[in-house]
């Protein structure tokens, strides 16, 4: 039986490998262990994947941005197939922790990836406490094990950073007959992607709706540059976000995924 | 202690769940569904919604009409979802007040518990009938556990945990169960397993 920690040590090694498999034999000849993981992450939230043209349904999520700093910058210095290997590497072990803390990815794009907690039946709480595990130990795993085998092996370092936040989201097939994807729409959403762009390296900035179910405060800061500030006809609303010291929830974080070991959270029950 | 330790680093009270007996589950095997929530060994289970445990004087009620004669509806959707949660206890009347009375088995203790609405439909009150008293034996003294109304009734939760409109008998029970289950672990072991609100009905 494996040790709840080990999802570190995995998530380190599967980047290495993947990205060496992929810098020696070019994209084309992906390991079958790649590709079988790369394939294993499904896109999307499965409850909502079958909907129609036009047709939409609506459920609370938690949504998290997990993304690689400074992609742009390497991605003009750096050979492109040395960059989307890394990338490549990368995401597909985020994708990995995603969903075996009981999580969907909802999009994978570019240097980052899109994740969602929840359901029409989950637990809010569960939810969010599984979002915010995930990042920690992506965060973490990038930070530690990771940092230390792309040193010894010689390859540049990847730093990551993650948002998130919590609400109402609108799933909706959206596009033509022939070409159509299920897009999500809502505040969470966007909100989510916003404090990404907030946080610096290793750092998880959320939004206030979810910051609002971390109930010791003592685990949440207010952002340098929180609340953002909204106005519309007239009316001026603010919304806080803040920095989660996701560090002090790394132990519970790691047992808890493997606990929870890739069961949807709109499955789980939070119990004593 | 795994999600549920998470959900407490991050301040949350944890939900549970109550089997048909009357037994609090853990996290494991619980299924939810828009049917409600089951486990694969114990069948249909009730969440517990939110609740404080409390104490000190009974609470007062107000005059009223008799909220289950004039909204036969209302009464009508709680023996229906008695029958599916608590299948095990029937209904009752004591001094012109409905209620219901049947067995909590806790796992470590069986109770038989009495529930009866106020007309004014404000939080009804629950007494335990077997066993006849509660309390551990403290040399020639009986120590009563905390979380008890002046009268001796048990206080479940908070008047304002009491939502008429969402919660009915059924709520009850499951608070019931829950504060069952808290009493069997305090006879073990004088600790009040749960945090709660002294003397603050």
């Amino acid at each position: 039986m494996s040790e709840p920690g080990d999802i570190r040590g995995r998530f380190a090694q599967g980047v290495l490998d993947h990205y060496l498999s992929l810098d020696r034999a070019g994209a084309k000849s992906f390991t079958k262990r790649a590709a079988q993981e790369s394939l294993a992450v499904s896109v999307g939230h499965p409850d909502y994947q079958d909907l129609d043209l036009d047709e939409r349904a609506t459920c609370d999520l938690s949504i998290a941005f997990i993304d690689m700093t400074g992609f742009t910058a390497r991605s003009f210095w750096e050979p492109p197939d040395r960059v989307t290997d890394l990338a490549v590497a990368v995401l597909t072990q985020i994708a990995l922790i995603v969903e075996e803390s009981g999580g969907f990815i909802l999009g994978l794009r570019g240097d980052g990836v899109m994740a969602g907690w929840g359901g029409r039946t989950s637990d809010p709480q569960v939810d969010v406490a599984m979002c915010i595990a995930a990042c920690a130990v992506a965060l973490d795993a990038g930070q530690g094990a990771l940092e230390q085998l792309l040193t010894m092996s010689g390859i540049e370092l990847v730093q990551l950073k993650a948002g998130a936040d919590f609400g109402r989201v609108d799933f909706v097939r959206t596009g033509t007959d022939q070409q159509s994807e299920v897009n999500i729409v809502g505040h969470a959403a966007n909100f989510a992607a916003k404090c990404e762009k907030y946080a610096s390296s290793w750092d998880l900035v959320v939004g206030e709706s979810l910051g609002n179910h971390v109930l010791d405060r003592t685990l949440v800061t207010a952002h340098d540059k929180s609340p953002k500030q909204y106005q519309y006809r007239g009316q001026r609303r603010s919304y806080a976000f803040y920095a989660v010291s996701w560090s002090r929830l790394l132990a519970e974080s790691l047992t808890a995924i493997d606990q929870v070991s890739g069961r949807s959270t709109a499955l789980l029950t939070p119990v004593y | 202690m795994t999600l549920p330790a998470l959900l407490s680093k991050l301040g949350a009270r944890t939900p549970r769940y109550i089997t048909v007996q009357g037994r609090v589950l853990g996290p494991d095997g619980v299924v939810g569904s828009t049917d409600g929530y089951s486990h694969p060994q114990h069948g249909p289970v009730t969440k517990v919604a939110g609740h404080t445990f409390h104490g000190g004087e009974d609470p007062q009620t107000v005059k009223s009409e008799v909220w289950w004669e004039s909204d036969q509806a209302a009464a009508d959707e709680e023996r229906a979802d008695m029958a599916c949660a608590f299948p095990s206890f029937a209904e009752t009347e004591v001094d012109g007040r409905w209620g219901w009375f049947g067995p909590i088995d806790t796992g470590r203790g069986r109770f038989m518990v009495e529930i009866l609405h106020h007309p004014d439909r404000s939080l009804p009150s629950v007494r335990v009938i077997q066993p006849r008293r509660l309390g551990r034996q403290a040399g020639k003294r009986m120590r009563q556990p905390p979380h008890l109304y002046e009268s001796g009734r048990i206080c479940v939760a908070s008047l304002s945990d009491w939502l008429p409109d969402r919660h009915n008998a059924v709520t009850v029970v499951a608070w019931t169960a829950h504060w069952l289950a808290a009493y069997t672990e305090w006879l073990i072991t004088l600790r009040w397993p749960e945090p709660g609100a002294e003397n603050a009905a």
